[in-house]
């Protein structure tokens, strides 16, 4: 590893960036003026759960791309408690409070 | 002219709003950006590579797969396009604020995607109704919505500064990592009461668990088009979109 040049590394640095770019210009640029197609619209509407939950669960379930459900299942736990917690009482703090606090808790109980 | 330069009580309480959410999500980014700066390093890249890496790219999780993939070996345009893989998801985030920005200027479109990330699209999912509701112009939602970004943004590079600079300042006891995930749970916790979230977040999980080992980081992407297409095509999705 590390046989690569700055320039080289720099350049990655910039199409990355530059992908990226044109990735979150792809429906805001001057291109993009047009009125999206119902189905698009509706396809927007149910994304977001969808996105978030792949988002995360592979985070919660694999460690360094390795299948780690039984080691991790002190943070699944806590995971499913913050999700409990949201899904009951509603806000963002006190969810992330009861999540880490969970887990917490679960390292010292066992 | 000037009066433009006036913030108006709802826009000033829009910023705060929004002042409060970034500030929420502080932890998570003290940890991710830290570990990112830290990697970055290793891959052997300079301090000031580094630094402009999270300023110009603005995405963690390519970040890190880019270093990941640099450190295995990997060739570079298989870094390039994995990196830019991960960040594919962003262009549904592009598609959703199209129709908010509809009547805004060029300039203030651009402003809006250059900063698009998870944190800013999944907070403007919950409040995106609230808003609408309150019947409030776009520039109230405007002023959140740069609010949160402008100040992720530079947190982002400050806590990549903070790895680059000063290592692991954060002990891996304090497991402040697994305030990232949460922060988006907490936020599918919220949803969970509109219909068909429930089974969304069900199928994305499943898949994207089931597809976490596809070549060039596309498992997250393909879950994404393959979750929705799926819940497009259920006969349900139709009530969804009222």
């Amino acid at each position: 590893m590390n046989t690569h040049s700055l320039l080289s590394l720099s350049a990655v640095v910039f199409l990355v960036g530059l992908g990226t770019f044109l990735i979150r210009q792809s429906f805001l640029g001057p291109w993009a003026r047009g009125e999206l197609p119902s189905y698009v619209q509706k396809a927007l509407k149910l994304a977001p759960p969808v996105i978030f939950a792949a988002l995360i669960a592979p985070m919660l379930f694999y460690t360094d791309g390795v299948w780690q459900a039984g080691t991790n299942s002190k943070k699944i736990i806590a995971a499913a408690a913050c999700f409990a917690y949201a899904a009951w009482r509603g806000g963002q703090i006190m969810p992330l409070l009861v999540g880490m606090g969970s887990l917490h808790l679960l390292h010292r109980l066992y | 002219m000037n009066v433009n330069l006036r913030l108006r009580a709802s826009q000033k309480e829009a910023i705060l709003d929004g002042l409060k959410t970034s500030a929420m999500l502080t932890p998570a980014y003290i940890a991710f950006g830290m570990v990112t700066g830290i990697s970055a390093l290793q891959a052997g890249f300079s301090p000031l590579l580094a630094l402009l890496s999270p300023a110009w790219i603005f995405g963690g999780s390519s970040q890190v797969v880019m270093s990941e993939l640099i450190i295995a070996g990997a060739p570079l345009w298989v870094v390039v396009a994995s990196a830019v893989l991960v960040n594919a998801r962003m262009m549904v985030y592009s598609a959703a604020f199209n129709p908010l920005l509809k009547e805004a200027r060029q300039s203030t479109r651009s402003a809006v995607g250059f900063f698009l990330v998870d944190q800013n699209y999944a907070n403007h999912c919950l409040r995106d109704s609230e808003y609408e509701r309150a019947g409030k112009p776009n520039r109230e939602w405007l002023a959140y919505y740069l609010t949160i970004s402008v100040a992720l943004w530079l947190t982002w590079i400050c806590t990549n500064a903070l790895g680059i600079f000063l290592g692991r300042v954060i002990p891996v006891s304090w497991e402040l990592t697994f305030s990232i995930p949460l922060c988006f749970v907490a936020i599918m916790g919220n949803m969970v009461r509109q219909s068909q979230a429930p089974l969304g977040m069900l199928i994305g999980a499943v898949l994207s668990l089931a597809l976490f080992a596809l070549p060039l980081k596309l498992g997250l992407v393909a879950s994404v088009v393959i979750g929705v297409s799926i819940l497009m095509a259920l006969p349900s999705a139709d009530r969804a979109n009222t």
